[in-house]
């Protein structure tokens, strides 16, 4: 647990131009009351803040599919569908979203948790995607919450939060100690490499120029003068130019913002990956299991192979034809 | 008894493993460079793929599946492909259109700012920041701090409206309305049809 061993003067200084996925210097109450200064539709939106995340997702996929889409379908008096086989498929599509669901939560949602976990514990071999350095606040949230049930909703934020403060000032020491970032990496210390952060300050530059384009060219000018420069020193040139930007503190947030979004990335193709191996398995699942239901539990829908139907009308028809033959009718 | 280290080994060989294999790869490492750039271009066309492919796909092995379904009857094999067929075919279309319009980060920024600029620009802030300081809680509140929470407050509000814009016009509208009536509306048409083409393909043959 944080012991809170931080210079906290220096760290407020320090960590206010950076956030990670939450802001470090978050007053909850004070975003509170400036909620309840504004208009209706703006607190509306504001109570609309639990639509975020993995479960309500869900819960809108099971509403949205299982529900409305069905309905939709079986009240369609437009459609030149019989009733009956729009009674069918609404049932059809209520199973599908339920097959959907469970492939959803037993696959698609736990490769996403596992994913994230590995890169904040490091487990990447590639250190690209590893986050162990600057952990994310959700991740911090949950390991906290594990480690002290009894805290508050509001408590287990705090000091996940805290750790997150002493994540980052351990980033900013090494930067000024060591011009670089450093990780534990299956016991041995990983840093990033020369050429690596060599890109990322000048990255970190383009950004601070975009940002602030009456200084575009006194950054430029400083950008040429870089090499062999320590992060103290180009932080000291930076100041000069404008004494708001803390550059150290830019360049972790640039870091930090890469890493997270090779990470999505990596989820997306996996995600993708994922999609086309378990697609076809669950779709014959689907059909499999579909039929059964439906005949089982609404035996007035139940569908009738017209194979079977067909080949007993044959049979009378061949019956016929020959009673008719030995009848003489022909 | 059951070795409980068995499990964590397990999840390391069937998962994490495989995982680390496919992060390890240099197609990969260069797919995710551009996420880690920030290369929009590549990003929407990533989206725009992915959407064709997962979409695509699901909609030939639907439609293949009901064709060749040997549970059904004659006539509900070819509803239900019909249907899939429709469904997966307005899905790809509804999602493209979405992704051009309602999902999207800028059209959803037009919007957030003809509806509610006037509610986050410097002159509501100033007054805010002017009723807050009356309060004994913030009167020591420094303006950078204030404004980092504000700009935080309406970071969340935006990106919620982004969710709700979504939610409505694309997810509950357009996919759970819009794609359904329209499939049960015309799907028995496009059955007559294929039966049609079909047929008119035996008699030439």
């Amino acid at each position: 647990m944080c012991s809170g061993l931080i210079n906290k003067k220096k760290w407020n200084m320090e960590i206010k131009s950076v956030s990670f996925k939450g802001n470090i210097v978050n007053n909850v109450q004070l975003k509170k009351d400036i909620n309840s200064l504004m208009p209706k539709s703006v607190k509306f939106i504001d109570k609309m803040s639990g639509l975020k995340g993995d479960i309500p997702n869900i819960l809108i996929f099971v509403a949205g599919s299982g529900a409305v889409a069905p309905l939709v379908i079986l009240l369609n008096k437009y459609s030149n569908m019989e009733k009956k086989t729009r009674e069918y498929m609404s049932i059809r599509q209520v199973i599908s979203a339920l097959v959907t669901l469970a492939v959803q939560v037993g696959i698609f949602l736990p490769f996403d948790k596992i994913i994230s976990k590995m890169s904040n514990l490091g487990e990447f071999s590639n250190t690209k995607y590893n986050k162990n350095g600057f952990q994310d606040l959700k991740y911090l949230q949950n390991k906290v919450k594990k480690e002290n049930p009894h805290l508050s909703k509001d408590e287990i934020k705090n000091q996940a939060k805290l750790i997150q403060a002493k994540q980052l000032e351990n980033m900013l020491n090494q930067l000024h100690e060591k011009n670089t970032f450093s990780y534990e990496h299956q016991g041995k210390n990983i840093s990033l490499g020369k050429n690596e952060m060599d890109l990322l300050i000048k990255e970190t530059f383009t950004d601070l120029s975009k940002n602030a384009p009456d200084k575009k060219n006194k950054f430029n000018a400083l950008l040429e003068k870089l090499t062999g420069k320590s992060v103290k020193e180009i932080s000291k040139d930076v100041k000069g130019i404008d004494n708001d930007i803390d550059f150290a503190a830019n360049l972790i947030q640039k870091h930090i913002h890469k890493t997270g979004r090779r990470v999505d990335g990596l989820r997306i193709v996996i995600g993708i990956a994922l999609s086309l191996l378990v697609m076809s398995p669950s779709i014959k699942l689907f059909n499999y299991i579909y039929p059964k239901i439906i005949n089982k539990l609404f035996p007035n829908l139940a569908d009738v192979k017209n194979t079977t139907t067909t080949q007993n009308n044959d049979k009378i028809l061949d019956k016929k034809i020959i009673n008719e033959v030995q009848n003489g009718k022909h | 008894m059951v070795n409980i280290n068995i499990a964590p080994k397990i999840l390391d060989y069937t998962i994490k493993k495989p995982i680390n294999f496919i992060a390890k790869s240099k197609v990969v490492n260069n797919f995710t460079e551009h996420f880690g750039n920030d290369n929009v271009k590549f990003i929407a066309g990533v989206s725009i793929s992915s959407i064709l492919l997962k979409e695509g796909y699901g909609c030939y092995l639907y439609v293949k599946n009901s064709l060749n379904n040997k549970q059904l009857s004659d006539e509900k094999r070819k509803s239900a492909a019909a249907l899939d067929l429709v469904y997966g075919t307005l899905l790809i279309a509804t999602q493209l259109l979405a992704f051009k319009t309602v999902s999207n980060k800028k059209f959803q920024d037009k919007i957030f700012g003809k509806l509610f600029s006037k509610k986050f620009d410097m002159a509501a802030q100033e007054k805010l920041k002017m009723i807050l300081k009356r309060s004994k809680e913030f009167e020591k509140i420094t303006d950078k701090d204030f404004q980092a929470n504000f700009n935080e407050y309406k970071q969340n509000i935006r990106e919620v409206f982004g969710i709700l814009t979504s939610l409505a016009a694309s997810t509950i509208i357009a996919r759970r309305i819009i794609v359904p009536f329209t499939a049960s509306l015309i799907s028995e048409d496009v059955k007559k049809e294929a039966e049609k083409f079909n047929k008119n393909k035996q008699n030439k043959v």
